[in-house]
């Protein structure tokens, strides 16, 4: 209701504001020739005062001033012959009525037409910053208040654990990796709590296996060799030292272990997926054993080319065959880890066509590409 | 509920804008003062509405209200407050939202200091003023709405583009857009002239300080855009010719000649239909910028808002302006009748050589940009059309422009004489051949055109101090009396000194900068030392940091001349989780006569880091010429002549006025 106050006084406003000068005439304007005239003599004295300052010379002085002196009189001979202004009371109230009537249906029409003005519901939803920020501050304060309480029990190993995990929730992943370790102290022979402390490590090297992670997942296999974990970020250092077929042996062999309903089997099998085509079909479809050493040999930026290259001949074989959709959406992929949005939406969008309507999958693929444009 | 009551303002500043358009143009065909009057309040309140709109959104920003979908889309909790707010112009609605807040602002302005102008030509100037606006109204509540709402709002927005979130974009845009749409004041007073039927010194003496306004802008918008660039992308240039720079040069070039033929039609009455023309062409040729930039005709960093629908609307709002400005002038040019006679040899001679070569440089510009564009179009296949074309065609334009341009300035209106240049201009002559000597003495007789190149800028620099100090009478009269005259010098003329002579800066800046530059890229382990046109880096590692929505790597590179440490640079590489992208923050240590620029790099599975150092000589002399042409604009824009006073029915004789004596 305040909201329909407020936009109808705004529109009110409006309107009073355009009828003032309508049915209020001003007085009349003073004529065109008028300001000319001004206009001249100003420029008369300007050349007055050029002169004093010894800018101009006599001659040029003359001769301006018979100029200027030219002009004025054809401005003074045109204000005598200024037009009688034409007053029409009965136009103006006509107009006035007009106006104060389509305003506001226009305004509101388009307000209807475009505007939210039943939306106070998902108004309140909006203030987000404030909920976010609550939320963390609470998230904070809990594992500032148990990393206190850590400090008085340093012995207790299922507290460090839970700190480990409190901290790897908040993205502070340095600190969790030393909780864990500080866990991992008091149980030497925890298998899992060393794999942790290594997944804690690679996050906070972006994903990165260091040589100390790994040191900490080989240990966690000595105790335990059939921990999932180590066994899956051992595969990751293989692959990220650029040996492929080491990771997929790894991957493979964990895959073969998990238990159906394991939680990591979808995102494991989309790794291996990810790695496989090469050495199931082999033609052409990605980079070979030796691209992959070259690529260790070069510079970052010829590195760089070099997949961009093979990208690209991707992108060129699917204009030839543009049915293949796991073609398509391993090129959006790409692209997506190129940083190229446009291009992947592009790819995005073949792979859409492919999809039957109303699959999940397309639902999925068309929500990414919204926000893709959304994002530019 | 604040979101939607800005909303409602848009939508009723639309309507307004076409009250404004429509009704004051018929009072003033109609010779009704009341139907004119109806500009004023019309006008003022329109800004008013737009300002509402404007801080509407700002709230919906600061706020994090994702039930906004612009905000949704570029915006995050977590980004620092400047950049939340300055995100509300990041982005293509939020930026046509700032487009009519200054388009607004510069219709209020004219309604509140255009006491002075007659009553006809004010309410028309007010209309056309109001058409345009109509239809960028039109244009954001139809395709580019800001104020749409997302049900269910999401939790989180999707972050702003990392490259934009720098201080450089609070300023660049609302500079940018003070200089764009001012030329529409130009063009409104143009057209409102043409359709008056009448072009007189009046008129120009109305149309050159808003003009001049413009143009300070946009040199400020244009040099701001460029440093942004300069640090930002971390390619140790300021310029590459990139079709959206070009979209924002153009206008600039076309401007900076309506600035110089303005001054002919309020001096000398004559070349009016050329000046109304230029300022019909330039209001085109920043629209023809807009249509660039959002049409999604090209791909930048501009680029954010490429819709094919807003491009169609705004190659239509184009076509409509131009093309209407261009038909009325083709109808009613003819009837503009020329007024004083002078010889080629003069301030009008000289001036005239500004425009056609401005005109051919902007041309040229055009025809760079567009070219690609055009072939693409029509099947011919990509081509780019890269910064060897435009060396190739604008430099030679431009060097002949730059000459002229000091020689110009020292003569006299209606008959110079070449005869006294040398008398005149001695002082800058020798002082352009010694620069232009100890360059190539310095650097090598092989770069022979920088050389030149440097010689240009001093004669630039030292002729506009040699034709000010003929002025004023150095040498001639006594110390006293110079300063006395100097004091009594016009502001104008100071205006154009102080600009010609930050024109000098920049062409120093331009020419060094490109012609020494020295650029190492290398691997480089910590400890490694780089020697950088006889700096030497030392790289000292990298370390981590995080920032309120980035993580860091910076780096720490020691620069050192004859074994004293000058600085540490710290170059970073940021990684924007929300976002997903990175960005390159260059480290750079000035000594203003030369840049010292640091990137950091990728690191090698060895554990070295690319770096890329550059050494950039009086690159700094290009912003720091750029903001004195400014300034040298906005003297010339507290000129006296400038604020001439609306009848009165007493006057003051002029002799009054007449000042001391000689």
């Amino acid at each position: 209701m305040i909201l329909f106050a407020a936009l109808a006084g705004m529109a009110l406003f409006v309107v009073l504001c355009v009828l003032v000068p309508l049915l209020r005439p001003p007085e009349p304007p003073r004529p065109r020739a008028e300001h000319d005239v001004e206009i001249y003599r100003d420029q008369l004295a300007e050349l007055e005062r050029d002169r004093a300052r010894g800018l101009v010379t006599e001659s040029q002085l003359e001769a301006s001033r018979t100029e200027i002196g030219r002009r004025l009189l054809a401005a003074d001979a045109a204000a005598e012959e200024t037009p009688e202004e034409r007053a029409a009371p009965r136009t103006r109230a006509i107009l006035a009525v007009v106006l104060a009537a389509a305003v506001p249906l226009a305004a509101g029409g388009l307000y209807v037409w475009q505007g939210a003005p039943l939306g106070p519901a998902i108004m309140e939803a909006g203030n987000a910053d404030a909920r976010t920020a609550e939320r963390d501050t609470d998230m904070t304060t809990l594992v500032e208040r148990l990393a206190e309480r850590m400090e008085e029990r340093p012995d207790d190993a299922r507290g460090w654990r839970l700190l480990g995990r409190s901290l790897s929730s908040l993205e502070r992943h340095s600190e969790a990796a030393r909780a864990y370790g500080r866990a991992a102290a008091l149980l030497p022979a925890d298998a899992d709590l060393k794999s942790l402390q290594g997944e804690a490590l690679a996050a906070a090297n972006r994903g990165t296996v260091t040589e100390e992670a790994e040191h900490l997942f080989a240990a966690a296999l000595t105790i335990d060799p059939g921990e999932p974990r180590a066994r899956f970020y051992l595969g990751l250092a293989a692959l990220q030292k650029g040996d492929r077929d080491g990771a997929l042996a790894r991957w493979r062999a964990l895959e073969a272990a998990s238990p159906e309903d394991a939680e990591w089997l979808p995102m494991l099998r989309q790794r291996i997926a990810g790695l496989a085509p090469e050495t199931d079909a082999g033609t052409a479809r990605g980079p070979t054993r030796e691209d992959v050493a070259a690529a260790r040999e070069m510079l970052p930026e010829e590195r760089a080319r070099m997949i961009r290259g093979m990208v690209e001949g991707l992108a060129a074989r699917l204009k030839e065959e543009p049915g293949d959709a796991e073609g398509w959406a391993r090129l959006a992929r790409s692209w997506r880890v190129l940083g190229e949005p446009e291009k992947e939406r592009d790819a995005l969008t073949a792979l859409a066509r492919l999809l039957p309507e109303d699959s999940p999958e397309r639902a999925a693929v068309e929500r990414r590409i919204e926000t893709l444009r959304g994002s530019r | 509920m604040i979101a939607e009551i800005g909303h409602f303002a848009l939508i009723l500043a639309f309507l307004l804008a076409l009250i404004q358009g429509t009704v004051p143009m018929i009072g003033a065909a109609r010779g009704d003062p009341a139907m004119m009057a109806v500009a004023k309040p019309a006008a003022l309140l329109q800004l008013g509405l737009v300002a509402a709109a404007f801080l509407a959104l700002i709230h919906a920003f600061t706020v994090s209200d994702f039930s906004v979908a612009l905000v949704a889309r570029h915006s995050h909790t977590l980004k620092p407050l400047i950049y939340k707010i300055t995100g509300v112009w990041a982005n293509h609605e939020g930026s046509m939202v700032l487009w009519v807040l200054i388009l607004a602002l510069f219709g209020a302005m004219i309604a509140g200091f255009g006491r002075n102008l007659p009553a006809t030509l004010g309410a028309r100037v007010l209309a056309v003023h109001g058409l345009v606006a109509t239809g960028f109204f039109a244009f954001i509540l139809f395709t580019s709405n800001p104020f749409v709402r997302l049900s269910p709002a999401p939790a989180e927005g999707q972050g702003l583009n990392p490259l934009l979130q720098d201080p450089g974009l609070a300023l660049h845009p609302p500079f940018l857009y003070l200089g764009y749409v001012g030329f529409s004041i130009s063009f409104s007073f143009a057209v409102a002239a043409l359709i008056e039927g009448r072009v007189d010194p009046a008129w120009a003496r109305w149309v050159r300080p808003w003009t001049l306004l413009a143009w300070c802008a946009l040199t400020v918008g244009i040099a701001l855009g460029s440093w942004w660039a300069y640090y930002e992308l971390g390619w140790g240039g300021w310029w590459f010719w990139d079709p959206v720079e070009n979209a924002s040069f153009m206008p600039w070039l076309a401007g900076t000649a309506l600035l110089h033929s303005a001054i002919v039609v309020e001096k000398r009455d004559t070349l009016k239909g050329w000046t109304v023309l230029l300022a019909i062409l330039t209001f085109g040729l920043s629209l023809l910028g807009t249509f660039l930039v959002r049409s999604g005709v090209l791909t930048s960093v501009h680029a954010f808002a490429t819709d094919p629908d807003r491009g169609v609307f705004i190659l239509g709002l184009l076509i409509l302006v131009t093309g209407g400005g261009l038909v009325l002038y083709a109808v009613r040019a003819p009837g503009l009748k020329g007024g004083g006679l002078f010889a080629p040899v003069s301030r009008e001679g000289a001036l005239v050589l500004n425009n056609l070569l401005l005109a051919t440089a902007a041309a040229v510009v055009l025809l760079g940009t567009l070219y690609p564009l055009i072939l693409d179009a029509l099947g011919g296949g990509k081509v780019s059309v890269g910064p060897p074309f435009f060396e190739a065609t604008f430099v030679p334009i431009v060097v002949p422009l730059l000459i002229a341009c000091v020689i110009g300035s020292t003569l006299a209106w209606k008959r110079g004489d070449l005869s006294g240049v040398w008398s005149r201009l001695g002082v800058a002559l020798v002082a352009a051949v010694a620069a232009a000597a100890a360059a190539a003495w310095r650097a090598g007789i092989e770069d022979l055109l920088a050389a030149l190149g440097l010689g240009l800028a001093a004669w630039l620099f030292f002729g506009a101090l040699a034709e000010l100090a003929g002025r004023v009478g150095v040498g001639r009269v006594a110390a006293g009396s110079v300063l006395r005259r100097a004091a009594n010098l016009p502001r104008s003329a100071w205006g154009m000194t102080v600009a010609h002579a930050g024109l000098g800066i920049v062409v120093a800046g331009v020419t060094a900068s490109s012609a020494w530059q020295t650029e190492r890229i290398q691997s480089m382990d910590p400890g490694d030392t780089v020697d950088v046109a006889g700096y030497s880096l030392t790289f000292r590692g990298v370390s981590e940091t995080a920032g309120p929505n980035y993580r860091a790597v910076t780096g720490r590179f020691e620069l050192e001349r004859d074994g004293r440490l000058l600085a540490v640079l710290r170059p970073e590489k940021r990684d924007y989780p929300a976002e997903r992208s990175q960005t390159t923050e260059a480290a750079i240590h000035t000594t203003w006569l030369a840049d010292i620029y640091a990137v950091l790099g990728e690191r090698s599975s060895t554990g070295a880091w690319t770096a890329r150092l550059y050494h950039n000589p009086l690159v700094p002399w290009i912003w720091v010429g750029a903001i004195v042409m400014a300034a040298g604009g906005a003297v010339s824009l507290t000129d006296r002549r400038l604020r001439i006073g609306a009848p009165r029915r007493a006057r003051r004789s002029p002799a009054v006025e007449a000042g001391a004596p000689p």
